[in-house]
């Protein structure tokens, strides 16, 4: 039995999956990552990347071009980003609350329009809902493992993988990046040198709507093409435990996206066993647990101590 | 000489907040490579005419004039780009930053349009160093520095984004004796290379030490402008409040009682294992002033941790308080008991910036004293004791619901104050009660301290200004490396004397 397992865990099956399944995770980690490095707790990526998957969905349905059902994706986490910052940054609400408000809504908004537009419950199946295409790269046949795992992946996959270089060379080269570090950690002090805060917090937020939403539209718009019911299901916060755990570093968030995408593609692969599906489900959650116990123990110092 | 001779004037400048003037036809001529204090009592319109200086407030009325030049900033980055660098007493850094992106940030060298070009800035910045003689790790964050070089860090980026005139709000307040020294040395170097410094403070031992010209102001306005050579502390410290200062205690007589606290052979470790009080034994009477003197890190922290019941002493240690063995007691029993303590850190330990005023005010003494019913808090009785320590202790607030934050330095030492003595406590516990505040509110403190050991409170002082300590204690004793000295009672050893128990010399003769 356990030689079973171990002979599925790894395989390239496994490593492709652990690939492509890294790829919605990476989108809303790499935007958030510098919304999250300005000092803004935003926990809305569910709501965002949900929104997105519905309306991405739209958009292709109804031009047949997944393009444009990646525009509609990003314009409608565009606004759930600036309906966030109204509240955040003009109303001064609670961010943690607005958040909560806002992936509550995600669910019921979404289902309620699919009854709307498309007539159904439960899931949106259509012909003229079109998705990505993957993209064949002739050299890679000749390597025999990396074949396996890198090739015949949607157009997105790739990009995702790209955007962790270009969001570190932000984040670390550019005076934006450094600006936006500054932000999140005195913003008093980014003030005095001339840096406009609120401009800064504005961009980062919209970054995290814009990527976040691009992750839904993965989810949407990668093969399956079809919407159902609450189909994140909890991959938004993937985003956002990647980018706590990474400290907004997109190497490390991208270290940890992968260990989060391999459980997923565990439940893929160990599927096919005679395991109760239900502790298979449970691989992704009990890992991010395992990752934050992890975290927690190598800042861990004991208990509070009133020296200080 | 003409008008050239000054790089920064400011003429008339008026400013009011509400019915209050913080500055009254105030004037400023600070001249080209020279430091200039400015020194004045908490709210005497020092913070006010900076903020102004850096387009922080605007003035309601009078001219700056720069290098000759009457200007008129657009915003405080305009007054930056003008050559004005600020260093505020609360350091403008970035704590997981390295000091080179705290230097760079916000005024980053460019290169592809885009990219921040790190050897560019390097360089400058490593020039800027090379100039005025400044040695910091640019590598390093800034959490892992210690506070002078933080200091230096904020002089340095101040210099890299072109400052001609610098502007330090109490540079010393957070600063060792060592670190104070390498502050006025880079100080000379800055001046001699053609900067100007402003230099605020209100500790007129290093006015007199290092500025050029001085600035005296008192309620908003300029009441004199001098130079350091015509003036001395005493001349200094009358101009600042108004009349004739004495930093002299008016101690009274008193009759002491019975022993109060009574501590024998306290040992204390700290929770590296390392022994940090060995074996002190004294004792402190009803109406007494026990002073410990001793230089920061002797073991001060220690003895009063264990006092007050915040570490537990090691076996053998005993302390009685009227008679009753308190060793193993906890705070709040102590407490009860009527043991009050001033703790240094009046924002950590001392009240809680982020409460309000009548919240830090009754803190402690909520469960000690009572300011409540059986279950709920008796708002009345809080409101008439936070009004008694406003009144009593002049505590300068708006209103009692106030965030303590909202508070000066020295009003919300006076409220922790006020709280501690307004208590019918046995025993105080003080420590440094006048730590960064100014020297009305020193000669204020000090009555109070002297008022209460008259009326039968035993005082228990612990301080790092020696003259605290001689002025107001009946009886001295000095701690050096975790032992205690005698140091005689009030007046019978004099400054070096004691100085030089402070330093070992006693420790010698064993």
């Amino acid at each position: 039995m356990l030689k079973d397992i171990l002979a599925l865990v790894f395989t390239t099956t496994t490593f492709a999956a652990t690939f492509r399944l890294a790829c919605p995770i990476l989108y809303g980690a790499m935007g958030g990552c510098f919304n999250n490095t300005s000092g803004c707790v935003n926990i809305a990526y569910e709501a965002v990347m949900l929104y997105s998957c519905f309306f991405s969905v739209v958009g292709s349905y109804l031009t047949g071009n997944p393009w444009i059902g990646m525009l509609f994706g990003i314009l409608i986490g565009l606004v759930i980003a600036s309906i966030f910052g109204l509240m955040a940054f003009v109303f001064n609400a609670n961010t943690m609350i607005t958040g909560i408000a806002l992936n509550s809504s995600a669910w019921a908004v979404t289902t309620l329009m699919m009854v709307i537009i498309f007539g159904v419950r439960g899931s949106v199946y259509d012909e003229r809902i079109v998705s990505f295409k993957p993209i064949h790269f002739k050299f890679l046949e000749k390597i025999p493992i990396l074949n396996d795992v890198l090739n015949d992946n949607v157009i997105l996959v790739y990009i995702a993988f790209s955007l962790v270089a270009v969001a570190y060379v932000v984040m670390y080269h550019t005076p934006f990046g450094l600006r936006i570090r500054g932000v999140g950690q005195n913003a008093q002090a980014a003030y005095t040198a001339g840096v406009d805060v609120t401009k800064y917090r504005w961009i980062s937020l919209l970054l995290m709507g814009a990527f976040t939403a691009i992750s839904g539209t993965s989810l949407t718009l990668s093969g399956i093409s079809m919407f159902s019911e609450n189909m994140t299901a909890g991959k938004g916060f993937l985003c956002m435990c990647s980018i706590t755990i990474g400290k907004g570093n997109p190497l490390k968030i991208l270290f940890v996206a992968l260990l989060f995408a391999f459980s997923q593609a565990l439940v893929l692969v160990l599927g096919t066993l005679s395991i109760p599906t239900q502790i298979i489900s449970m691989i992704p959650y009990v890992a991010v647990i395992l990752v934050l116990f992890g975290n927690g123990l190598k800042s861990f110092k004991g208990t509070a101590d009133i020296e200080g | 000489m003409g008008m050239d001779d000054y790089v920064l004037q400011m003429r008339n400048i008026r400013k009011t907040f509400g019915s209050l003037v913080a500055n009254d036809d105030v004037n400023l001529n600070v001249k080209r490579g020279s430091v200039h204090a400015i020194i004045g009592e908490n709210g005497a319109g020092k913070s006010t005419l900076m903020n102004i200086l850096t387009d922080i407030h605007k003035a309601d009325s009078g001219d700056i004039i720069l290098n000759g030049e009457k200007v008129v900033f657009k915003n405080s980055l305009d007054a930056a780009r003008k050559g004005i660098g600020m260093i505020y007493q609360e350091f403008m850094l970035y704590p997981e930053l390295s000091v080179f992106d705290n230097i760079i940030l916000g005024f980053e060298e460019k290169k592809l349009g885009v990219l921040i070009d790190k050897a560019a800035s390097r360089k400058k910045i490593e020039k800027i160093c090379k100039d005025y003689s400044f040695n910091i790790p640019l590598k390093s964050l800034v959490k892992d520095l210690p506070v002078a070089m933080l200091q230096q860090v904020e002089i340095v980026k101040v210099l890299y984004r072109g400052a001609d005139i610098i502007i330090m709000d109490e540079p010393t307040s957070v600063l060792t004796p060592q670190g104070i020294e390498g502050l006025f040395r880079a100080m000379r170097n800055l001046v001699a290379s053609g900067k100007s410094i402003i230099f605020i403070t209100h500790k007129l031992k290093e006015v007199l030490e290092i500025a050029d010209a001085i600035t005296v102001m008192r309620n908003g306005k300029v009441v004199a402008e001098t130079t350091a050579s015509d003036v001395d502390e005493q001349s200094l410290a009358s101009m600042m409040v108004g009349r004739d200062v004495i930093l002299q205690a008016n101690k009274k007589d008193v009759e002491f009682g019975e022993s109060v606290l009574s501590v024998k052979n306290l040992t204390v470790k700290d929770k590296d294992g390392i022994t940090r009080v060995k074996g002190v034994d004294f004792e402190v009477r009803r109406g007494e002033i026990v002073g410990i003197a001793g230089v920061a890190g002797s073991g001060q922290q220690w003895i009063v941790e264990a006092l007050f019941g915040l570490r537990k002493p090691e076996m053998g240690s005993a302390i009685y308080f009227e008679g009753s063995d308190i060793t193993t007691a906890t705070p709040r029993a102590r407490r009860c008991m009527g043991i009050g303590y001033i703790p240094q850190d009046r924002l950590g330990a001392g009240a809680n910036a982020k409460s309000s005023i009548w919240e830090s005010a009754i803190m402690g003494y909520h469960i000690a004293h009572g300011f409540k019913g059986k279950v709920l808090l008796n708002f009345k009785q809080i409101e008439a004791f936070t009004n008694s320590i406003v009144k009593n202790f002049a505590v300068k607030r708006q209103k009692n619901t106030d965030k303590v934050r909202s508070l000066s330095g020295g009003n919300i030492q006076k409220l922790v104050v006020g709280r501690e003595f307004l208590q019918d406590n046995k025993l105080l516990i003080i420590e440094d009660p006048t730590r960064g505040i100014d020297i009305g509110a020193i000669e204020f403190i000090w009555q109070k301290i002297v008022d209460l050991a008259a009326s039968g409170v035993s005082v228990l002082l612990i301080s790092h200004e020696l003259n605290e300590v001689m002025q107001l204690s009946d009886t001295i004793k000095v701690v050096y490396s975790g032992e205690l000295y005698d140091g005689g009672s009030h007046g019978e050893l004099n400054e070096e004397e004691l100085g030089l128990i402070m330093l070992g010399g006693k420790a010698d003769e064993k």
